[in-house]
């Protein structure tokens, strides 16, 4: 039993993938996770600021900036560069908030099944209805740079959530 | 927590597959179903949850494409205090002489983590009357079920354990004097306020406050000490004075026109206005032998109370004897027997007009009892 759900979920992956991975070098990514906290500056004005998520309070409700950052480490430029985020559990995507120069944005409601404009995916009611999908539904969001990334340069992209 | 999202990654970097690593990743994913299953119904993300994010990239090269993961970018949710004590009465909560009355409370917890609270009643307004039993706090409407109290909160009752989007309901007892006046109130604001949870009534460790966890936390140098779950206050406030994000929720009881509500007493006082008419064979009105006494009682209740089972009792003067078949109440004849009416002469109390009004309620109208004497 358990065995047959293993290959028919290789499957799904191998199609999925039929990339591989490079042991070291070619493009990085770098995830960050911040939250804007009011603090005081210098001369004792209240300023918004950027705080690593993991080193500030994050409570449900609180929006969190992810920016991924990726650098091409490699000695050739990189073509065809899509970086996949999936919404992280237990968040949900802040609509219109993700962003990324020089890069088509698509989103997934169906975890990654599909890729779509928002305004043009479906999703379905608790009822199984179909309905318009909303930005609550983003399963994954997908950045397709439109140009090379020469070696030794980077880029970033990013997104809010907040947490359910 | 295993997640899944990770396990998700670590499969893709790999260049085979690995058996045993799927049917891991599988019963990971069904974990998360189950998870997620109960988060769903939660007001938000439970305390202490890792988040994970996790980008993939893939890309070409002049020599062939790759997939590859971010770091695993994680922060914890915190605590997020949140709660509220509601009234549950429309109206005042009447009490009777020596009686015992309740007011309903229910404390909701709409936060994101177990919480113990402490209430507290303290009298608002000028109160009409002092209590016979000064406020507790009951976990039964039968008040049979008295919340335990902390020595360690200064020894006032607790709620244990609340669990997140879980309510319970408390109420409020007290117990009115011998004596009271009709119509007076006392008035009560109830405050909750929020403790690190299992802590209340247990010996060690000592109990926290929440407000204190939060006012130490704030002042923890938080990038010294990452992927730490901290306590957040998020409260709001009640009627009763309290303020948004202090830990603790005031409520006075309101009815719905937003008048203060609370215990109202409520008493009857009966009153009897005796009246006697003087019939002599002359044709005169005086009270002289063989003249007739027509005596006439009119009973009355005032004040909100009832008077439950009310029963006069009016003696037969000396030198007069009861002239048999005469006593009526409100123009009905009564045996003078004691049988199925409300009256009779005598058998009750021997030489004495016994008449059963039963509950004398404000609404119920005068009763007239009447009777006649002779004058021997």
């Amino acid at each position: 039993m358990k065995r047959i759900t293993a290959t028919l979920l290789a499957a799904l992956l191998l199609t999925a993938t039929t990339a591989t991975a490079k042991p070291g070098g070619g493009v990085e990514l770098i995830s960050l996770a911040e939250v804007e906290v009011m603090q005081k500056n210098e001369s004792g004005q209240d300023v918004l600021k950027r705080v690593e998520a993991s080193k500030t309070n994050v409570a449900p409700g609180d929006t969190v900036i992810f920016t991924i950052t990726y650098v091409n480490n490699g000695d050739k430029p990189a073509t065809d560069v899509a970086v996949n985020n999936p919404v992280p559990q237990h968040m949900v995507y802040v609509n219109n908030s993700a962003e990324g120069k020089d890069a088509a944005i698509d989103f997934s409601v169906d975890s990654g099944k599909t890729y779509g404009q928002l305004a043009n995916l479906k999703s379905r009611t608790a009822a199984g209805k179909e309905r318009p999908a909303s930005a609550t539904d983003v399963t994954n969001i997908r950045w397709t740079v439109k140009k090379p990334i020469p070696a030794g340069t980077k880029g970033s992209v990013s997104y809010k959530a907040k947490v359910k | 927590m295993t997640n899944p999202v990770n396990e998700t990654y670590s499969l893709l970097e790999q260049n085979g597959f690995d058996w045993q690593r799927l049917s891991l990743f599988i019963s990971a994913l069904l974990v998360s179903f189950c998870l997620m299953a109960v988060d769903a119904s939660a007001v938000g993300t439970l305390a202490g949850t890792t988040i994970n994010n996790v980008a993939t990239v893939t890309y070409n090269d002049a020599v062939g494409t790759y997939t590859r993961n971010s770091n695993i970018n994680a922060f914890i949710v915190d605590d997020k205090v949140s709660f509220t004590l509601t009234s549950a009465d429309a109206a005042n909560s009447t009490i009777t002489a020596s009686g015992r009355a309740y007011l309903t409370y229910i404390l909701a917890n709409s936060g994101n983590a177990r919480h113990d609270f402490t209430l507290n009643a303290a009298v608002t307004g000028v109160p009409g009357f002092v209590p016979a039993v000064n406020p507790l706090f009951y976990a039964d409407a039968a008040g049979t079920i008295l919340l335990p109290s902390d020595p360690n909160a200064g020894g006032l009752p607790y709620i244990s354990n609340l669990a997140p989007d879980a309510a319970t309901t408390v109420y409020l007892f007290i117990t009115a004097p011998a004596t009271i006046t009709d119509g007076q109130t006392i008035n009560y604001v109830v405050t909750a306020e929020a403790w690190q949870p299992g802590n209340l009534g247990v010996a060690i460790p000592p109990p926290v406050k929440s407000s204190d966890q939060a006012a130490a936390d704030a002042g923890v140098n938080k990038s010294t000490a990452p992927l730490t779950m901290y306590v957040v206050l998020a409260d709001g406030s009640g009627n009763g004075g309290d303020v948004n994000r202090d830990g603790k929720y005031a409520t006075i009881a309101k009815d719905g026109s937003g008048n203060t509500i609370g215990f109202k007493t409520q008493s009857a006082t009966l009153n009897i206005i005796k009246a006697v008419t003087v019939t002599d064979m002359n044709g005169t009105n005086l009270p002289q032998p063989n003249a007739t006494l027509h005596y006439s009682l009119t009973v009355t209740t005032a004040g909100s109370g009832s008077a439950l089972g009310t029963v006069i009792a009016d003696p037969i003067p000396a030198s007069t004897t009861y002239s048999p078949g005469t006593l009526k109440l409100n123009g009905m004849l009564l045996s003078d027997t004691a049988d199925s009416d409300a009256g009779d002469v005598g058998t009750t109390v021997p030489g004495t007009v016994t008449v059963n009004l039963g509950d004398m309620t404000p609404a119920s109208p005068a009763q007239t009892i009447t009777f006649d004497v002779r004058i021997n």
